[in-house]
């Protein structure tokens, strides 16, 4: 059992119904939808990890054009969850043009069931993936920031801002803070003295 | 020339042309001169020549007839002529022409008709199958799982599925086992009052006539035309307080027409041509044959079945017999 949540959007109930039967046992929450306007309330309350959308739901038009525009909805939310789109089979085109829009993967009808749990787990994990990749960016960037500060600085000043982030660190602690900048006790308390931190 | 038949204009000329050579000949061996010789010879010459033209003629036209046919040019129209038997032998190559003609149109009309069934019921069936393949297969493979409720639940998908396909398979049957009509004169007051009485009690439902019509048509299938068409007025005007659905059966000029006009939603400019698709449908439990078997039954009757709308303000069915 994955302990990840599953949005499946379908306008066929028999297909709704089979996949949470087929799921259930496999990821801890399967939710099912019959229309993807339903998925607006749901993005927006609950950290959903993937949603397995279908491409089509209008019986006439069957040209996936909705699927793309929900596909695009979907990713524009903040912290967007992963999506594999299910494509009619052989639908070439529109599998591209979804992977173009940021699907991480598709299904063609019928499947395997095993190919796609192992597929919604991968699109989990590309999302995981990600999310590190943009963390890992994010504190990069805010370290370039910090050189930028840090350049711009008095001697003094450096001083004073690298004991606040070493205290901050051993919260509070005298003795350690003055271990780990190989200085005396009485050395720090003269420093914060000079300084006028507040412990 | 060419008021004399073709068989006897040639006739005539190769006696000419006998007599006349004859008549060089003897000339020749009785000494005349060469002005008397020479135009008598030039309109010998003159003569083959004519009798070639008319000789080759008819080979050279039925040569052109079937060059056409064979590479498919099918706008070639051999001209009128007084003279009988080519005109004759025109017309009836013009009438295979426009034979072969209509022969393509049909042809291609019905690869798109069934182009368009293959293509939906090969999407119908992928659709259908999808949930079963998936149920059937984590049935087999987890046997333990589907105990108890989860069995009920999972039978019960895969047996509504089935029905879906078989149901499929049984509106096909209806679009392509239509028998042709058997066609009595049939009176227009018995056949309303039995589409009344199948209908129910519909209250928008209104019937008119003329006083003592008869219809030549095929009273069942005519039936079941008119109640297909009176229950997509009754979804049409679905909620409408004022909703009215009128039934009214005209004769003009020895041909009947029956009219089916409601007030309902009506039906956009885009969507007027596609109704009448095989398995076009906008309602989600519709199969979409409905229409297009009413059509299909009254071409059968040698008259048509048309639309006129003007979408938000209704629509009216207009039913002809041929």
């Amino acid at each position: 059992m994955y302990d990840y949540k599953v949005v499946v959007v379908d306008d066929n109930q028999a297909v709704l119904k089979s996949l949470k039967l087929v799921l259930e046992d496999v990821f801890a929450s399967v939710v099912t939808l019959p229309h993807p306007g339903l998925l607006v309330s749901i993005l927006a309350a609950e950290c959903v990890d993937v949603v397995l959308l279908d491409m089509n739901f209008n019986a006439q038009k069957i040209t996936g054009e909705e699927g793309v525009s929900w596909l695009r909805y979907i990713k524009s939310v903040p912290n967007p969850p992963a999506v594999v789109m299910i494509t009619a089979f052989a639908d070439i085109d529109l599998a591209i043009t979804s992977m173009k829009e940021g699907a991480e993967d598709f299904i063609t009808k019928p499947w395997d069931n095993e190919t796609l749990t192992n597929k919604l787990l991968a699109a989990i994990d590309k999302r995981r993936y990600r999310q590190q990749q943009n963390e890992k960016v994010k504190k990069a960037d805010d370290l370039i920031n910090r050189h930028d500060t840090v350049m711009k600085m008095t001697l003094d000043e450096m001083e004073r801002s690298h004991i606040v982030e070493v205290l901050m660190e051993c919260k509070g602690n005298i003795t350690e803070a003055a271990l780990r900048l190989d200085i005396s006790r009485q050395t720090l308390y003269s420093k914060l003295k000079k300084y006028g931190i507040v412990v | 020339m060419s008021m004399f038949p073709y068989q006897m204009r040639f006739l005539v000329i190769a006696i000419a042309l006998v007599v006349l050579g004859g008549v060089v000949v003897w000339g020749w061996t009785a000494g005349w001169g060469m002005a008397a010789i020479v135009p008598l010879l030039l309109f010998v010459v003159w003569l083959v020549w004519r009798l070639l033209k008319e000789a080759t003629l008819l080979p050279n036209q039925f040569n052109y007839f079937l060059r056409s046919l064979i590479g498919h040019d099918y706008m070639i129209k051999f001209p009128t002529t007084r003279d009988k038997t080519l005109g004759n032998i025109y017309e009836n190559m013009n009438r295979i022409v426009a034979s072969f003609k209509d022969n393509l149109l049909d042809i291609e009309y019905k690869k798109l008709y069934y182009d368009r069934v293959l293509r939906i019921m090969a999407h119908e069936l992928r659709n259908t199958l999808t949930p079963v393949i998936s149920l059937s297969s984590d049935m087999t493979k987890n046997p333990a799982k589907y105990a108890g409720k989860r069995m009920e639940e999972s039978a019960e998908i895969i047996y509504d599925q089935c029905c879906t396909m078989k149901n499929f398979l049984d509106s096909y049957r209806m679009l392509s086992h239509l028998p042709t009509p058997d066609r009595a004169e049939v009176s227009v007051e018995e056949l309303f009052r039995k589409v009344q009485r199948l209908m129910g009690d519909i209250p928008s439902v209104t019937f008119s006539w003329g006083k003592d019509m008869t219809i030549c048509a095929d009273a069942e299938q005519l039936i079941q035309v008119l109640t297909n068409l009176i229950k997509n007025a009754h979804e049409a005007t679905e909620g409408m307080d004022d909703a009215t659905i009128q039934v009214v059966a005209t004769e003009a000029d020895g041909t009947s027409c029956i009219r089916v006009t409601d007030n309902g939603r009506g039906v956009p400019e885009e969507m007027k041509e596609q109704i009448f698709l095989p398995f076009y449908t906008t309602k989600s439990g519709g199969m979409g044959v409905g229409l297009c078997l009413s059509r299909q039954i009254m071409r059968l009757h040698g008259g048509d079945l048309r639309l006129s709308s003007h979408h938000g303000r209704g629509a009216s069915f207009l039913l002809t017999f041929g």
